[in-house]
């Protein structure tokens, strides 16, 4: 398509233009500013038309283009078919491009001092991604040869979308991520403006506003992508930490330690240089997480494949240039940019904060080494992977730090102000965290690192819930940070009690039987309630648990895009535990009460063993029509006889003989014959193993205080929007 | 100023020892079927799933099947949790565990299911 490709080169011809012009203002040619904003502009321009087009392409299901014809279809509902944009590598790469050339427009007015600078590295970014998406267009047709098979030269239909992205939470995870990967751009061009410029006036509050909103954006993103895989997938987790996941979790984890970093900046002065190394490696990790994931090279160790689309060259040679610039700038800037560590008031709220950066950034690297650790280990030799614990393992000390630090930094904070208040009510804080712990020592937990954990998050909920009642005008924008810290509090709790008090079993059972009682709940299966070939069928339960009686409905499916089982577990929520049905696998047991035989083969059916040995065509009844035997040789329990059941032909219809089988239980009746081929169909009655059953093995879960683990991460979110309000009314 | 120095030199010392050897630690190799079932230990396998052989023991909720890796060896893999969702979809699997007796028991299957950036022909 020429549409898509020349928008394509225009916004690559201005993106260079613009970064030009930028870049001359560098070294204080500043003639060529307002030309390099106008080709900003036309590059964002294009970069909007470019994506538009490319989504009418996808809504009016042109399948001559190669990535509408690999991701969409015909009978996709809109919603979906809209989010096959960036079902594919290319189109995310796109996607991610008008995201952040539509960010660009709120950083291209700012008069500043280093405004150029800024644009410089901000559109750097963008040429990394417009050279992507040069080397994979998403505009590329299937070729020539391929399309004249097609009638009218265009395929009828696409191959259509993945299954398991067809889901709501599929849709908008995404575009919620890549949103805060591209936010987190531009802190990351403030650090190397601030660097090249040696300038950094302002770059504190700049980047904390953009971080800030970032960091929010991206942890709302991981939270999306964690439901989904809870609600959707059937493993019954909601983190694995898979490669995928945490390409985005080291990120922002980086990012809130740089919010934190920034707060004490502001006010402090110092740790300048931490942050400037922070807010630099929080994007570059996001290019890295982006490399690891899209280039294959963790395709063996990641349950999501990837393949190579041939982009993996550049995302390393953009990763080696992105890292080479901000080593040398920092090093270059070392002495000029240093601020110095110096608290002076040692035991403050900040010192505290300040420990909490650096815990964070313990955590990242941690994970980052064991992300990694495949690539690290190719080095030595055979690549080797972490498992799972070594990352739990990691995180529990850890948690248990952060958690403390959560929970004391508040009291710090107003301890000069309200030292007697606090004091007032420190007892019940403590009292209310102790009961907490005995609680858990009730219910079963009895490791001391994981009472300890109980103890801190208790700790930090309850003094940051005090300090917004301590704080002026109560719930409002000042409240953020403490609503973020509450949601850390709890999430820690849910996250502890899902993972050591859920119990699984698994059970079977059989359509139409009696209720089986497991973990308390009476379950019995009813059946398929429609075709296994019809999206959205569902095997039907009937539950009875806690004196609630319900039907439960988990999807099971025969996909048609990939002819794939679909599974989708029904999730019944109660405040305190979540009810988790995953079907694993439906089948029918029994023989089924025919046989079809060809001569001399032999069967078994129920504990009878059947073997046809010939056909008897002998016997002619006169005016009756013809009749055909067929000589079976039956054995059961040692005992073998010989029978001969007979099909009759009349004019019009046929009749059989019911022959009663060795052992007096049970008969067989021939059915049909087929002399013609020497096979026969036989129906048998009375015999028991007869009957076809309908099986379900289903798994149940019980997962205690799981709603804690989404209340955390709300609450995380929604508290860290609210200090971007803030960060914004605050704005200069 | 020094004691400051040497505390902290002390705490980066003490984190990364605890760091190398928790990675160290938990490292589990990644190898060929023939090296498997030769070392025993703990580690992990990628194969490609021969789906026409896969059985589902429903009175032990034990899944068997046979895996082929890229040289050609094929290996009995038994796995008793949770079936992952996508399994029938999957091409290949990685599973993680050690071998035993005549089959390789494996306590994690990790599917490699054909996510989002996969699927993409030439």
């Amino acid at each position: 398509m020429p549409i898509g490709n020349s928008l394509l080169a225009v916004a690559c011809l201005m993106a260079v233009v613009a970064t030009l012009g930028y870049g001359l203002a560098l070294f204080n040619r500043n003639s060529l500013i307002s030309l390099a904003q106008r080709a900003y502009y036309l590059f964002t321009a294009a970069t909007i038309l470019m994506s538009a087009y490319l989504l009418l392409q996808i809504v009016n299901h042109n399948f001559a283009l190669q990535y509408v014809h690999s991701y969409s279809s015909q009978d996709l509902p809109l919603g979906f078919l809209i989010s096959t944009f960036w079902a594919g590598q290319v189109g995310s790469f796109l996607l991610w491009l008008l995201l952040l050339a539509v960010i660009g427009l709120f950083l291209i007015r700012r008069r500043e001092e280093n405004q150029a600078a800024v644009m410089f590295f901000y559109l750097l970014v963008n040429c990394f991604f417009l050279s992507l998406l040069v080397v994979r267009s998403p505009f590329l047709l299937i070729p020539a040869h391929a399309l004249a098979q097609f009638p009218g030269g265009v395929p009828p239909d696409g191959q259509g979308l993945n299954p398991l992205l067809q889901n709501f939470w599929m849709v908008i995870h995404p575009p919620v991520i890549f949103l805060g990967f591209a936010l987190l751009a531009v802190p990351f061009s403030h650090a190397l403006a601030a660097l090249a410029r040696n300038y950094y006036d302002n770059w504190a509050r700049n980047a904390l506003r953009w971080s800030v909103i970032g960091s929010a954006t991206l942890g709302a993103g991981i939270f999306l992508g964690a439901y989904w895989s809870y609600e959707t997938l059937g493993w019954g987790g909601y983190w694995a930490w898979d490669p995928v996941e945490n390409a985005s979790l080291i990120p922002w984890v980086l990012s809130v330690a740089l919010i934190h970093g920034l707060v004490i900046e502001l006010k402090r002065g110092i740790l300048r240089r931490t942050n400037l190394l922070l807010a630099l490696s929080c994007f570059l990790l996001v290019i890295y997480g982006t490399f690891l994931t899209r280039s294959g090279v963790l395709a063996d160790f990641s349950v999501h494949s990837f393949t190579d689309l041939g982009t993996s060259a550049y995302m390393i040679l953009f990763m080696i240039f992105f890292l080479g610039l901000s080593i040398v700038l920092l090093i270059v800037r070392l002495r000029s940019a240093a601020t110095g560590l110096n608290l002076k008031d040692k035991y403050s709220a900040d010192s505290v904060v300040l420990i909490g950066v650096f815990v964070l950034l313990l955590f990242a690297l941690l994970t980052l080494a064991g992300t990694s650790a495949p690539l690290i280990t190719r080095l030595f030799g055979e690549p080797a992977n972490v498992s799972i614990s070594y990352y739990n393992s990691n995180s529990l000390p850890l948690a248990v730090l952060m958690a403390f630090l959560i929970g004391i930094a508040p009291l710090l904070l107003r301890w000069d102000k309200s030292r007697s208040v606090l004091l007032r009510r420190l007892l019940p804080v403590l009292l209310l965290s102790a009961v907490s712990v005995v609680v858990a020592v009730l219910l079963g937990v009895r490791q001391v690192s994981h009472l300890l954990l109980v103890f801190s998050a208790a700790f930090a909920v309850c003094t940051n819930l005090l300090l917004i009642f301590l704080t002026p005008g109560r719930i409002g924008l000042r409240s953020g940070g403490f609503l973020a810290h509450i949601g850390v509090g709890l999430l820690i709790i849910g996250i502890l009690a899902s993972s050591l008090f859920s119990r699984t079993e698994k059970i079977n059972l059989y359509s139409g039987a009696t209720p089986t009682e497991t973990l308390g709940a009476r379950i019995s299966y009813q059946g398929m309630r429609g075709d296994i070939n019809t999206r959205d069928n569902a095997l039907l339960l009937e539950v009875e648990n806690g004196g609630q009686h319900f039907t439960a409905d988990p999807k099971y499916f025969i996909a048609r895009e990939n002819q794939g089982l679909m599974r989708k577990p029904y999730i019944k929520k109660y405040w305190l535990y979540d009810l988790y049905l995953s079907p694993q696998s439906q089948k029918t047991v029994g023989d089924g009460d025919k046989l079809i035989l060809a001569k001399g083969q032999e069967s078994q059916i129920g504990d009878y063993r059947i073997k046809f040995l010939d056909f008897d065509l002998g016997s002619h009844d006169a005016g009756a029509g013809m009749r055909v035997g067929a000589r079976l040789e039956i054995s059961h329990d040692s005992l073998t006889e010989r029978i001969t059941p007979y099909l009759a032909f009349h004019s019009s219809d046929m009749t059989s003989d019911t022959e009663p089988l060795p052992g007096g239980r049970g008969a067989v009746r021939l059915l049909d014959v087929r002399a013609d081929a020497g096979m026969i169909s036989l129906q048998f009655t009375g015999i028991e193993g007869l009957a076809v059953v309908d099986l379900l093995i289903l798994e149940v879960a019980k997962k205690p205080l799981i709603n804690l683990v989404w209340l955390g991460l709300v609450l995380i979110c929604v508290g860290m929007f609210l200090s971007f309000l803030r960060r914004l009314k605050t704005a200069p | 100023m020094r004691l400051k120095l040497i505390v902290a030199g002390v705490i980066i010392l003490l984190v990364g020892i605890w760091a190398v050897v928790s990675f160290t630690g938990s490292l589990t190799s990644y190898v060929s079927i023939t090296e498997a079932k030769t070392c025993g230990a703990y580690v992990q396998v990628m194969g490609e799933i021969q789906h026409q052989q896969v059985v589902y023991d429903t009175d032990r909720q034990l899944l068997s099947f046979p895996i082929k890796d890229k040289q050609g060896q094929t290996m009995q893999v038994d796995y008793t949790g949770t079936v992952p969702g996508n399994f029938a979809q999957a091409t290949h699997v990685v599973c993680l565990g050690r071998y035993q007796g005549d089959a390789f028991a494996a306590d994690q299957l990790l599917v490699k299911c054909p996510s989002k950036y996969a699927g993409e022909e030439n």
